[in-house]
């Protein structure tokens, strides 16, 4: 099933959300455009970690209280400087989202955002805020006294809160989610994504890239740079780059959410402490601080701590005080945000080289990415590739779950075509064996991959039903032995042998 | 005369026991609350033994294994060479709960049986 | 869509399910259904392929297999209707459910009685505490997929092992890890005493020279695809000692950490549920808050012995068919079991009923000389308890009477002999 591709018009390396909204925008067009992304599927880097916020009118603004406001700046001068280049594209983003939900069959939640403040002083920023996001048409932003907010969320402890303000409109999606629908929609329509492919080396020939990857290299025309949080090594390919990555860390947990909170909350009671809840698309709650002012060294230092831990799980307690969430745990994880040094408050978009693109991204990172799509499709047409739309395009995909919601008509005619919607294999989200096949007849080769894209593994149990199961029904669609599957990347093989091999062979460890 | 310790699973107490051995007999046991334990003493050290459980390939790719058991307890010197025995075995369908697999593994005149029946699928 | 109407409907086909059905058909109800997730009955009898199940039950010594091929025959022999590969999507106040097959589609089942018998799922390595910090790699699995993946796909997750949790599947599964070859590098144990059956520390660990650390944990998975270790440290009152960090390799980490008794249909249902059990609050008949909703097995609180679930199997069986019939006697008031000194939970939580009650329950730590005590009258000595076994108690009429009038029985034990347990 894996293609070889050796020439291509525009390589984008990198399938996190950036790369994946572009190649999808590049495949309404009559161009050759090949995505390499070097782990076993797209969404897998950095992007797996993201909290999903599509920011908005207020959460916009709050992004840049959240890296800035230490209280010793002027707010209101701060809020009045000109629209960075992310939150420009992150404007023009977020509706091509919410657009595409009903498209690409992947859900967005609705959760709007509810800020704190703790004194006057915020009270006052936020009311700058609102004056800002008003004359960029979010017009729907209140400032809410305590009684309002309690009336919005009950739960929440407003003693030591002042008040806050709301927005209606802001949105929660998950990213590999969606890295996996636009990759699948631009490969319906043409554009080759690899997996598993890591660019190793780049040269400049006469007239074309030579892109060399573990399988193999590839001649393009147009290289861009969406390589994420490695973009900074793949930018040293081509030219000696003059800024590096700052790399803050979050650690979150996933929280079971049974009516303890609707919308998304968000407050900084410590400076440079962003502290968030975030009601998401698959009905848990993600709890943690969005970023830590302390910088992490090594790129894949996902690891959490019990200090972190310990530490984080004092958010949730300190929003909302009578849940006890700390038996309401399903998960921990922790990712990071990034910031280059050339500009710590915005992305990099430039050319170091001819048709060599940079997209050097940062937080917040995910609805900008439909609004630079555009952007880059502009820049290509500018530097004279020839973008012809296609007239064929289909921007629809199908929905690869939800199986479990559809009304019992529908549902039973399925089953009576294809019994094997009828058997469910994952008790807690209820994926159906059809569902898995699915994923991977549309590419999944990994555990994770089928876990993102029919969630199978992600409810309670965390797979203690379904591993067994999906293994085997992976095993058969792949035609591999169960043993050759992995869990995510790397070595991450789930099984090591079969039961007698050690005795049959007359060995033991 | 030597010193064995024995630790007797008879009852949730666990008495830690010292059994002392001499000319092929045990001569004391010592640390028992009642007089059972000390018949498990003796057995434990003279002639210990163990039910061994475990699951043998078959040919059915949709049940690849079937869980068998020592009919009697087996020497617990013997368990390893056992399951060695046992894992360049397979079976077949049909089998009945009981049937005999492997008879008298090792000559210890034990038999190895099936712990399970399995149909013939069609 | 398809909507069977049934005497009694019970779900999940493992021995609390399976003992209810062939109890309700025995004593006569016609039309009895069984909704079970898995691909064959049985539950979790398939993959315990060791021994020491019907001790009590058959008066014999039986791997998990043969005590469930005893009921499985009995399904079928007695007309049992058996749904397999289906899984019940909602279980409604009025008992009604309704379920997916690749046969029937989504159908509706309209029964006379319901009875719940889910089981447990097991806990994760994010439940642990906080959870356990570290990496999150593949590599690591609950000791019940372990002994599924092992004893009945036929796979191995790993060849060198660490395992959280001496409690008996977590020993188990180290002998049978051994027996296949592997290595299992270390049993650790957070409590001062073992968590399982000495018979098993002895033919599991002992036989098999694996060290079992007792009040130590795992304070970090270290590994960055597959797990390649894990740090462990002494605690000492429950949080871990600074300094007594070391290393043990392994290629798998099993779990073996709690079992969290699985009622989302039951909380669906609006039955009322028990905080320290984590299953639904049943009365001595098994039922539970909602009319003609029963619960059994491992779903009302986690059991020891599969023969005691079978017995509760049957009990919910009998109470469903006293509910049908309309016969379900009520005493003049209710009788509330609280959990007093010692004593982690009891079952049930709720006596109804003035005839003879049986109470299973637990108490809170290993303790010698113990005495039982159970409202105004019920005593009883034992020389050794631990919290690994479930204690029964019956309660005579008499020991309940006028406890009726005051609407609670308290249940409490302590220790004759100061050290394990006061």
């Amino acid at each position: 099933m894996e293609e070889r591709v050796t020439e291509t018009q525009v390589l984008i390396i990198g399938g996190g959300i950036t790369g994946t909204a572009l190649v999808r925008e590049l495949s309404k067009y009559k161009v050759d455009v090949c995505l390499v992304e070097k782990e076993p599927a797209v969404g897998f880097g950095i992007s797996k970690g993201t909290q999903g916020v599509l920011h908005g009118g207020l959460s916009l603004f709050s992004s840049r209280l959240v890296k800035w406001f230490d209280r010793s700046i002027d707010v209101a001068t701060y809020i009045k400087t000109p629209l960075h280049l992310k939150e420009k594209f992150n404007i023009i983003g977020r509706p091509i989202f919410l657009e595409l939900e009903s498209k690409l069959n992947v859900k967005i939640k609705k959760t709007g955002i509810i800020q704190f403040a703790y004194d006057k002083a915020e009270m006052r920023a936020f009311e700058i805020i609102k004056e800002k996001a008003e004359e960029l048409g979010f017009t729907d932003i209140v400032l809410l006294d305590r009684n309002q907010i309690r009336d919005l969320e009950p739960g929440i402890d407003m003693s030591k809160r002042v008040g806050g303000i709301y927005d209606p409109n802001d949105y929660v999606i998950v990213v590999p989610e969606w890295c996996m629908a636009f990759a699948d929609n631009a490969k319906q329509n043409g554009a080759h994504v690899l997996v598993n492919t890591e660019v190793t080396g780049i040269e400049e020939k006469k007239g074309y890239w030579l892109v060399k990857t573990n399988n193999g290299p590839i001649k393009a025309e147009f290289v861009i740079n969406a390589a994420g949080v490695h973009s900074d090594e793949i930018a040293a390919m081509v030219e000696k780059i003059d800024w590096a990555y700052v790399l803050f860390d979050h650690t979150f947990f996933v929280l079971e959410n049974k009516g303890y909170l609707k919308h998304m909350i968000f407050e900084m009671p410590v400076p440079f402490e962003p502290c968030l809840m975030i009601p998401t698309p698959d009905g848990n709650i993600l709890g943690g601080v969005t970023m830590y002012q302390h910088k992490i060294e090594e790129k894949n230092d996902f690891l959490t701590t019990r200090q972190g831990l310990e530490h984080i799980i004092k958010i949730p307690e300190s929003f909302i005080p009578d849940v006890p969430w700390r038996k309401a745990i399903m998960r921990s994880f922790r990712a990071y945000l990034m910031f280059n040094t050339r500009d710590m408050d915005d992305m990099l978009l430039y050319w170091p080289r001819e048709r060599f693109l940079n997209m050097i991204t940062c937080a917040p990172g995910i609805a900008p990415s439909a609004g630079l799509a555009l952007e880059v499709v502009k820049m290509l047409r500018d530097k004279g590739l020839d973008l012809t739309e296609k007239s064929d395009f289909n921007p629809y995909r199908e929905d690869p779950r939800g199986f479990i919601d559809l009304p019992t008509e529908i549902k039973n005619a399925k089953i009576e075509a294809n019994p094997a919607y009828g058997h469910i294999v994952c008790r807690c989200e209820k994926g159906t064996e059809q569902e898995v096949r699915n994923a991977v007849r549309a590419g999944a080769r990994t555990l994770d991959e089928v876990k993102f894209r029919v969630r199978t593994g992600m409810g309670r149990c965390q797979g203690g039903f379904c591993t067994s199961r999906v293994l085997q029904i992976m095993s058969e669609e792949m035609g591999v032995s169960p043993l050759e599957i992995k869990l995510k990347g790397g070595n991450s093989y789930i099984l090591k042998q079969e039961t007698k091999e050690l005795r049959a062979k007359g060995e033991a460890v | 005369m030597s010193v064995k310790e024995v630790i007797c699973i008879l009852c949730p107490f666990g008495c830690k026991l010292e059994v002392n051995v001499g000319g092929g007999e045990v001569t004391e046991v010592k640390g028992n609350r009642c007089k059972e334990g000390i018949e498990y003493a003796r057995h434990e050290v003279f002639s210990p033994e163990r039910v061994l459980t475990t699951t043998m390939r078959t040919l059915n790719p949709k049940a690849p294994l079937l869980p068998v058991r020592s009919d009697k307890p087996l020497p617990k010197g013997k368990l390893e060479e056992s399951m060695g025995v046992i894992a360049k075995h397979t079976v077949s369908a049909p089998i009945q709960l009981g049937d005999v697999i492997v008879s008298n593994i090792l000559n210890t005149g034990v038999n190895i049986v099936a712990s399970r029946s399995m149909a013939k699928k069609s | 869509m398809i909507t069977k109407e049934v005497d009694l409907a019970i779900i999940g086909a493992g021995p609390a399910g399976m003992a209810a059905a062939v109890k309700a058909k025995e004593l006569g109800l016609e039309r009895v259904i069984v909704l079970e997730r898995a691909e064959a009955p049985g539950g979790l009898l398939h993959q315990c392929i060791h021994n020491g199940f019907g001790l009590h039950y058959f008066n014999e010594d039986l791997t998990g297999p043969e005590y469930g091929e005893r009921f499985i025959k009995k399904l079928s022999a007695m007309n049992i209707e058996l749904a397999l590969d289906t899984m019940v999507t909602h279980l409604y106040p009025d008992r009604s459910i309704i379920a997916v097959n690749s046969e029937w589609g989504e159908f509706k089942v309209l029964p006379g009685a319901t009875i719940l018998a889910m089981g447990c799922r097991e806990k994760t390595r994010f439940q642990i505490g906080l959870g356990i910090p570290g990496s999150r790699p593949a590599g690591i699995f609950t000791a019940g997929l372990a002994q599924r993946l092992v004893n009945v796909d036929g796979y191995m997750p790993g060849t060198e092992f660490v395992i959280l949790g001496s409690g008996d599947v977590g020993m188990i599964m180290a002998r049978r890890l051994c027996l296949e070859g592997a290595k299992v590098n270390a049993v650790v144990e957070f409590m001062p005493y073992v968590g399982g059956l000495i018979r098993n520390e002895v033919q599991c660990l002992h036989d098999f020279q694996i060290p079992l650390l007792l009040e130590h944990t795992i304070s970090e998975i270290y590994g960055r695809d597959r797990i390649e270790g894990v740090k462990v440290a002494k605690v000492d009152k429950g949080e871990i000692v600074e300094g007594t960090e070391r290393s043990i390799s392994c290629d798998c980490l099993l779990l073996s950490v709690g079992l969290i008794p699985e009622n989302e249909l039951s909380i669906e249902a609006g039955v009322q549920m028990c905080e320290e059990t984590g299953g639904p609050m049943v009365d001595e008949y098994l039922q539970t808050s909602v009319d003609g909703i029963f619960a059994a097995g491992n779903v009302v609180q986690v059991h020891d012995l599969v023969d005691n679930v079978t017995l509760d199997g049957e009990r919910a069986g009998e109470g469903a068919i006293k509910y049908i019939d309309g016969k379900l006697k009520k005493g003049p008031r209710e009788i509330k079991v609280l959990v007093g000194e010692n004593i982690n939970r009891v079952t049930p939580q709720k006596i109804v009923g003035p005839e003879e009650v049986e109470l299973l329950l637990r108490i809170r730590q290993p303790m010698e000389n113990v005495e039982l005590a159970i409202g105004e009258h019920f005593r009883k000595k034992y020389r050794v308890l631990t919290p690994t076994e479930i204690v029964k108690a019956v309660l005579k009429p008499s020991d309940l009477a006028e406890h009726f009038e005051s609407g609670e029985i308290k249940v409490s034990c302590r220790s004759r002999k100061k050290g394990a347990g006061q």
